[in-house]
């Protein structure tokens, strides 16, 4: 499962031993993404150690254009792994097309293209001959509105892993269990697991987007307004599920509320008309901006 | 700056009185509820003249017995199940087609040019095709179906052992059965042609007129001998003693005993299996159960196509979108999110379109369907009937009585097509789930 990805640190013998044990135990995957975690803490530890963060996506020069339209002008931005970044600005500023980008999901809109540098982990992501299904499933993806499929609790969680492993029903039972174990979810509907995701109410349904998207156990998770649609309760949810996942998942979350990007993020990004104005660690941005537009951002004078 | 003036007043008109609006909303309703009313009052009458009218004959003697001349005997097994095994070929033809073709015009839009205009183009007469009246269709099905554009001969069992294509002297051309010849001159030829077309008719022709003639097709008989021999020719001569004479296309001529005969068969088209075996198959088609159903799945597909795609196209795309981030390919998305999610409406536009296809008598009565036959089809060569073929026939008949046969007849087809509808309704219910 994990063979396509560079390993985030050389592999220990320990490691070795998870592998070799992945390989003939049936729980494979689990084990895998278990190795895949430690790994990840590690990562994490080591920069809180005061060693720079890694960069998941390296974005330089990149542009964007819908047909004649120029949706982002020549963006330079790193997108540091283990880490909560927040791409804040108006309407139309282009943060959401940036966002679409990391896991091609523009690839849908008809005259949708770009140009410059965007790497993940040093593979280019506009590279014609990339796998986007491998792209798509290392890089989750959660949207505005919840979407669940028309199916079971169950179904929901396990159309992911089902797509790229052919799993147990062992294995498929407690891979559903930990994802919404991790979205917070369990508790709530380790009851229902067989009834309509259709029945949650919208925050149980946008955690069960978020558990949908960790269960094929990918290393970034995109947020495009996750919460925007839900009350404050919910939203509340979210933004403690959001803490929680920081450890594990690089996380980049587009969102118009500053209160929710400064509470969430550890860097933020601001754009404005298809330019990214400024990024930075979000206390920065928010308390000591350097650029006189950000400012009037996040204090509210416009947008 | 100064004081921004006062805004004028908004014009003015002669006010509506309440009076009037109410008139107004009570007249619009009334319109309404009348042209409800008079559409369902119609369909009573409807119904109460046609059950009174068929009441005398509905037995189950009526779906037991075929066709007859006599009134009281007369009944609706052939027409019943020539309609069954005719509407599930083009049920079983159109609704598979109908899903793909809707798949591939709502979740495959092309992105170049070229295929762009051909999907816009499909797109565009998938609309008009619809709109296409029914026996346009019988009309194609006869020419690509029945006759397969003349291309494998007369699709007909051959009443005639030869079809000759006549070219006469004057330049006339004739395409003709060959019914006998007349007369012998010195060389032993014949001297005149009787001929039939099934149009024109009989007609003679002298040996003088004619110019060339050609044989399109012979009829082939198949002889196995008790020797093991297999002797193959067109044309059959028996003599009183019991001898057969067979003259192959070679112009051989060979005599056996028809004591010596141990099978016996005819063929004038290309065949797989025999006709009683259930999956005899024979080109060109003829007026066969497969032709009938082939045209009838022509007339369906227009509608199966544009019902799926409504119900394609309902389903959100939050949901195709939500699978592709999950790495799902644009196929499993199509299988696993966007038919399951569209199911109820596919089936239920399928099931009307298969119900059309029950009541449809134009384009069965161009292709040939039959409406004096005492079988149910065996397979898909078979001759057929169908029930408005049945109906039709029946209630143009002189004798009074067999209008009431015809009546009993319209309320077996109504029955059969108000079982469909309850089945889509049923389905309807029992997928329908709200998507969002």
């Amino acid at each position: 499962m994990t063979t396509t990805m560079p390993p985030p640190s050389p592999p220990s013998p320990s490691d070795a031993a998870t592998l070799r044990s992945a390989v003939d135990n049936p729980l494979g995957a689990v084990a895998l993404r278990a190795r895949q975690e430690r790994s990840q803490q590690a990562a994490a530890g080591e920069a809180a150690d005061g060693g720079a963060p890694r960069s998941a996506f390296s974005i330089r020069g990149f542009c964007s254009w819908y047909g004649a339209f120029q949706a982002l002008h020549s963006i330079d931005l790193e997108i540091p792994a283990n880490r909560v970044t927040a791409f804040i600005g108006p309407s139309g500023c282009g943060k959401s097309t940036l966002l679409r980008w990391m896991n091609r999901m523009n690839d849908l809109i008809p005259g949708a293209r770009a140009e410059g540098v965007m790497d993940l982990h040093g593979i280019s992501i506009l590279d014609k001959r990339l796998d986007v299904v491998d792209l798509r499933r290392r890089v989750g993806m959660v949207f505005q509105k919840p979407n669940p499929f028309p199916k079971s609790i169950y179904d929901n969680i396990a159309f992911g892993p089902r797509l790229h492993q052919r799993l147990s029903r062992a294995a498929l039972d407690e891979i559903v269990e930990r994802s919404l174990r991790r979205a917070a979810l369990w508790d709530e509907v380790k009851d229902r697991l067989g009834k309509s995701a259709l029945g949650l109410s919208g925050g149980q349904q946008q955690r069960l987007c978020i558990a949908r998207a960790i269960a094929v156990d990918p290393e970034i998770l995109l947020m495009d307004e996750p919460a925007s649609a839900l009350d404050p309760k919910s939203t509340h949810r979210i933004e403690e599920l959001i803490g929680e996942l920081r450890a594990n998942y690089t996380i980049v979350i587009v969102t118009h509320n500053m209160q929710q990007a400064a509470r969430v993020s550890d860097q933020t990004a601001f754009f404005y008309e298809g330019r990214l104005v400024e990024a930075g660690p979000t206390e920065t941005i928010f308390m000591n901006p350097a650029n006189r537009q950000t400012e009037d951002y996040v204090t509210g004078r416009f947008g | 700056m100064t004081a921004a003036p006062p805004t004028p007043p908004l014009p003015t008109g002669r006010p509506i009185s309440r009076r009037s609006r109410e008139v107004k909303n009570r007249l619009f309703v009334t319109v309404c509820i009348v042209s409800a009313a008079l559409s369902v009052i119609i369909l009573a009458l409807l119904l109460a003249a046609i059950v009174y009218e068929g009441r005398e004959y509905l037995t189950w003697d009526f779906l037991r017995n075929y066709p007859s001349r006599k009134p009281a005997q007369a009944g609706f097994k052939a027409a019943l199940w020539g309609s069954i095994w005719v509407t599930a070929v083009a049920g079983v033809v159109a609704i598979p087609l109908g899903i793909a073709t809707a798949i591939i015009l709502e979740e495959f839009p092309p992105r170049r040019r070229i295929p762009r205009a051909l999907h816009w183009f499909i797109q565009l007469n998938v609309g008009n095709l619809a709109g296409v009246p029914s026996i346009v269709y019988g009309i194609l099905g006869l020419t690509v179906f029945v006759r397969m554009f003349g291309l494998f001969g007369s699709p007909n069992p051959a009443i005639y052992d030869e079809m000759l294509r006549i070219r006469l002297r004057s330049g006339e051309v004739i395409q003709a059965f060959l019914v006998e010849s007349r007369g012998e001159d010195e060389q032993g030829n014949p001297t005149s042609l009787i001929v039939e077309n099934p149009v024109t008719g009989l007609r003679e022709l002298a040996a003088a007129e004619i110019a060339d003639a050609t044989r399109i097709y012979a009829k082939q008989h198949r002889f196995t001998l008790s020797d093991g021999r297999r002797v193959v020719g067109g044309r059959l001569d028996r003599s009183d003693d019991g001898q057969i004479t067979l003259t192959t296309d070679a112009g051989e001529h060979i005599t056996f005993p028809a004591s010596a005969v141990t099978a016996y068969r005819t063929t004038n088209f290309i065949q797989v299996g025999d006709p009683d075996s259930f999956f005899y198959l024979r080109v060109p088609f003829g007026g066969s159960v497969l032709a009938g159903g082939l045209t009838l799945a022509l007339v369906i597909l227009p509608i199966i196509i544009i019902a799926s795609r409504e119900a394609i196209r309902a389903v959100p795309d939050s949901l195709r979108q939500g699978a592709l981030a999950l790495g799902a390919t644009r196929w499993r998305v199509v299988w696993s999110i966007v038919l399951p999610a569209s199911l109820p409406g596919i089936l239920t536009g399928s099931i009307l379109a298969v119900s059309r296809a029950i009541g449809e008598a134009a384009p069965l009565l161009v292709v040939g369907g039959v409406v004096l036959i005492t079988f149910v089809p065996r397979n898909l060569m078979d001759d057929f009937a169908a029930m408005p073929l049945q109906i039709f026939n029946w209630a143009g008949r002189p004798q009074e009585e067999f209008r009431k046969v015809a009546a009993t007849g319209i309320l077996v087809l109504l029955a059969v097509l108000l079982a469909f509808n309850a089945v889509a309704i049923v389905l309807r219910q029992k997928f329908s789930r709200p998507l969002q």
